[in-house]
């Protein structure tokens, strides 16, 4: 079989000369044992079975909603059990920080006193929910559920490129993922030890119990979606059925005497946890955007009164607003006392002057996002856009460059993908969730997305990405 | 106990009806299929006309018959019609396509083995229907092919369902559509079956009795309780009232009894079994009067009538909360 290695930045699995990594030798040697037309067979297989399974994600921005398959590169990635204890233990720093930060916000606001944030970066961000001071969820815990993205640069270390602390979405690919390699590639791990992920829901469901209003022993939870046409619905309803709890819509739910209930077939009955898949704007249409048909009106008073408990904790979005990142190696420092674990990608801010005149002189060499963004909208990878999309772009950043926020580009690894008749490097990204219930927990493995076009940047799976299996290994090679 | 969600009740209740429907309506092109080309040498004309009643057991599928005189382009018509129309909204590809998107829903009640079933089944056929170069030979393997899919997904969903409310709701769609297209059969077929044999072709008329039972999947049944004996009051009295016959109104009632007071049980009784209570009564103590030959059609439609009515007192117990 061909193997080709990346020319630039870091090859997980080749060196510079082009001699695949001890840790991956196995993996090569047994790809290599298999000729083509049996991967070719092997790959029918395993879109189908996709297909068949209707594991799927519904592109925005089409009539109804087009059902497609989120591309499944069967070379799975692999992740030392030393790498995977810096990283978990990174990741454990930074969401304990985070969620201080957020009860901060909404409770003393010593961080605003103290000037740890600008102000402003708080006090006017869309995520803000200033109707939600002075409301702390229970155990202080905002976000039970984090995918934060991580990228490898040229030393191979992990750093971080942003947080994810609304809604993180991509866990049940991780969890099919790796249900599919089993089916379809079961040699492969006859040589490595790796770590299970198959015990999320669980996790999920505990942090989900710990969530719960006091004195609910045995809490009712439900995943609260906003139906068949959202882009994850297949994940919302994969994790419903995996913690065996109601998959619920807004219209399912109906709040009286500030208690929130759900419509079942033997009347109303009430509901303690919410884990909801809706963003803040669209929970509540009598507190937040007063037209939605996706939330339920008095949702949010329910949720101040503690009847209620909602993952994430309403407001947490202003965490994981794009113009926070650069502040969390200092807020870890503020509230922990310790240094940031896992470094991250130096950023310029769009509403410092200075920083904004050097973003608007330097796009060629700039990624440029939109802080509220997701999905890959609203952004500009500066060294490989055309001039004219340049100027386009910088006509729309300069009418608010506030809302903006630039990094250099940083290059990502590659890693060994197949392309149909040879194994290319393709970049890579890795988002693992932490979820935070009695303690912090981070699930061994996470989604990797890869940038399936050569040459590309962009994993996102609504922009030409896939995704790959994430194997932890245990401990030492078997 | 906490009820299930009525929404969710909803879609498993319709997914029950349109798997239900889809098989019916696959197994019904096939009946008229073969008994148009059995009868097509003798009266030609008539090889067309059953095609027709398709429109009166299956009403509302807003398609109109295709004027012609050739047997081939009728059957085409009401075939690609009925199979896979996408307009259609009592046709195969449809029923599939809506039960899909009800399991799509629910599918966290669901196991993967019973979506993954109707899933593909889903695919395949809206590949076939995308198909321009079918002919009437594809269609008819198509047929097959989706009746044996259809009972693979009701085998899947039997052995692995939850036993819970969800499944007697899934039972609950199922049986009153068979119940109601039952009545809907004889209602249309037995004005015919009770005219008078001496003024027929008789062996025509025996093809089509025949015919009408398979198409409720009864004959072979109906022969080990009667043998060949096709008396037209026997017939009624066999899909009406046999204990025995799986499609019979009897049987599909009892079903739904069944399921409600299980899902009523320890209670108050509420409007749907109070309703099916009355019909099963009737059915029980008046089967004399049901059979009254020359009203036994109108009693039909009446007691279809019964049917829809359980069907709405079900949808505003249950779903609408």
């Amino acid at each position: 079989m061909d193997w080709r290695h990346a020319p630039i930045g870091f090859d997980e699995a080749f060196n510079a000369q082009g001699d695949s990594r001890p840790l991956y030798a196995d993996l090569v040697d047994t790809f290599n044992q298999l000729n083509r037309p049996e991967l070719e067979r092997r790959e029918q297989l395993q879109e189908m079975s996709l297909v068949n399974q209707g594991i799927t994600f519904t592109v925005y921005g089409e009539s109804e909603g087009v059902e497609r398959i989120f591309p499944f590169d069967f070379v799975p990635r692999i992740i030392t059990a030393e790498e995977w204890s810096v990283i978990e233990r990174g990741l454990t720093q930074r969401v304990n920080a985070i969620n201080l930060f957020l009860a901060d916000i909404y409770g003393d606001q010593r961080c605003l006193r103290e000037q740890l944030v600008p102000h402003e970066l708080i006090l006017q961000s869309d995520e803000f929910r200033r109707e939600l001071i002075g409301t702390r969820p229970r155990h202080g815990i905002y976000t039970h559920i984090v995918g934060t993205d991580l990228l490898r640069d040229d030393d191979g270390r992990f750093i971080v490129l942003e947080d994810n602390c609304r809604n993180p979405s991509g866990v049940s690919y991780v969890l099919e993922n790796r249900n599919l390699l089993f089916r379809v590639f079961p040699e492969l791990f006859n040589r490595y030890g790796v770590r299970p992920v198959d015990r999320y829901p669980n996790m999920l469901l505990e942090a989900l119990q710990h969530s719960a209003p006091r004195g609910r022993e045995d809490p009712v939870i439900a995943v609260l979606t906003p139906g068949i046409y959202n882009s994850a619905y297949f994940e919302h309803s994969f994790l419903a059925r995996e913690m065996g709890v109601p998959l619920v819509e807004g219209r399912d739910l109906i709040v009286e005497d500030d208690q929130v209930f759900m419509r079942t077939t033997r009347g109303k009955h009430r509901v303690d946890v919410l884990y909801r898949r809706i963003d803040d704007a669209w929970l509540d249409p009598v507190v937040f955007e007063e037209n939605s048909m996706l939330g339920v009106p008095g949702l949010m008073h329910a949720y101040r009164q503690g009847n209620v408990a909602i993952a994430n904790a309403p407001g947490s979005g202003v965490a994981d607003n794009k113009a926070i990142y650069p502040w969390v190696p200092d807020i870890i420092k503020f509230y922990l006392d310790e240094e940031a674990i896992l470094p991250q990608v130096h950023t310029y801010i769009g509403r410092k002057p200075e920083d904004a005149a050097y973003i608007r002189d330097h796009l060629d060499e700039l990624v440029v996002k939109l802080c509220g963004g997701a999905g890959g909208y609203g952004m500009l990878v500066g060294p490989v856009a055309t001039t004219a999309q340049r100027n386009e772009f910088r006509a729309i950043f300069d009418e608010r460059p506030e809302d903006y926020i630039a990094q250099p580009l940083v290059e990502f690894s590659h890693h060994p993908t197949w392309t149909g008749d040879s194994f290319e490097p393709r970049r890579v990204d890795l988002r693992p969730f932490v979820l935070y219930g009695e303690d912090v927990k981070v699930l061994p493995g996470g989604l990797t997305r890869v940038a399936l076009e050569s040459g590309s940047y962009v994993v996102n799976s609504s922009q030409g990405g896939g995704s790959k299996d994430t194997w932890v290994l245990a401990g030492d090679r078997q | 106990m906490i009820g299930m969600l009525a929404r969710a009740a909803e879609n498993i209740y319709w997914l029950g009806r349109y798997i239900e429907r889809a098989e019916s309506v696959a197994r019904m092109l096939q009946i008229v299929e073969q008994l148009s080309i059995e009868i097509r040498g003798l009266d030609p004309k008539l090889s067309i006309e059953i095609w027709k009643d398709l429109l009166r057991i299956y009403p509302g599928s807003g398609m109109e018959p295709p004027s012609t005189d050739d047997p081939d382009a009728a059957a085409d018509a009401f075939i690609r019609g009925f199979l896979i129309s996408s307009s259609n909204p009592l046709s195969v590809a449809y029923s599939i396509r809506s039960a899909r998107e009800n399991a799509r829903v629910i599918r966290d009640n669901l196991t993967m083995e019973s979506f993954v079933l109707l899933n593909e089944a889903h695919l395949r056929l809206d590949d076939f229907a995308r198909d321009e170069t079918i002919d009437r030979m594809r269609m008819r393997n198509e047929l097959s092919r989706m009746r044996r899919e259809i009972f693979g997904i009701w085998g899947a969903i039997q052995k692995t369902f939850t036993r819970d409310e969800g499944l007697r709701f899934l039972d609950m769609g199922a049986v009153i559509e068979r119940a109601f297209r039952t009545l809907m059969l004889l209602q249309v077929k037995l004005p015919f079956m009770f005219s008078h044999p001496e003024s027929l072709d008789l062996p025509i008329y025996y093809a089509r009795i025949r015919a009408d039972l398979k198409i409720v999947a009864s004959l072979e049944n109906y022969r080990r309780m009667h043998g060949a004996d096709l008396e037209p009051k026997q017939v009624a009295r066999f899909l009406l009232f046999d204990h025995r016959a799986p499609h019979s109104v009897h049987v599909c009632l009892r079903q739904l009894k069944r399921q409600i007071d299980e899902l009523e049980y320890g209670s108050p009784l509420t409007n749907p079994a109070r309703l099916l209570g009355k019909l099963t009564a009737r059915m029980d103590f008046d089967e004399n009067e049901i059979l009254a030959s020359d009203t036994l059609d109108v009693a039909c439609r009446d007691l279809a009538d019964d049917i829809i009515e359980i069907h709405e007192a079900i949808s505003r117990l249950y779903f609408t909360v």
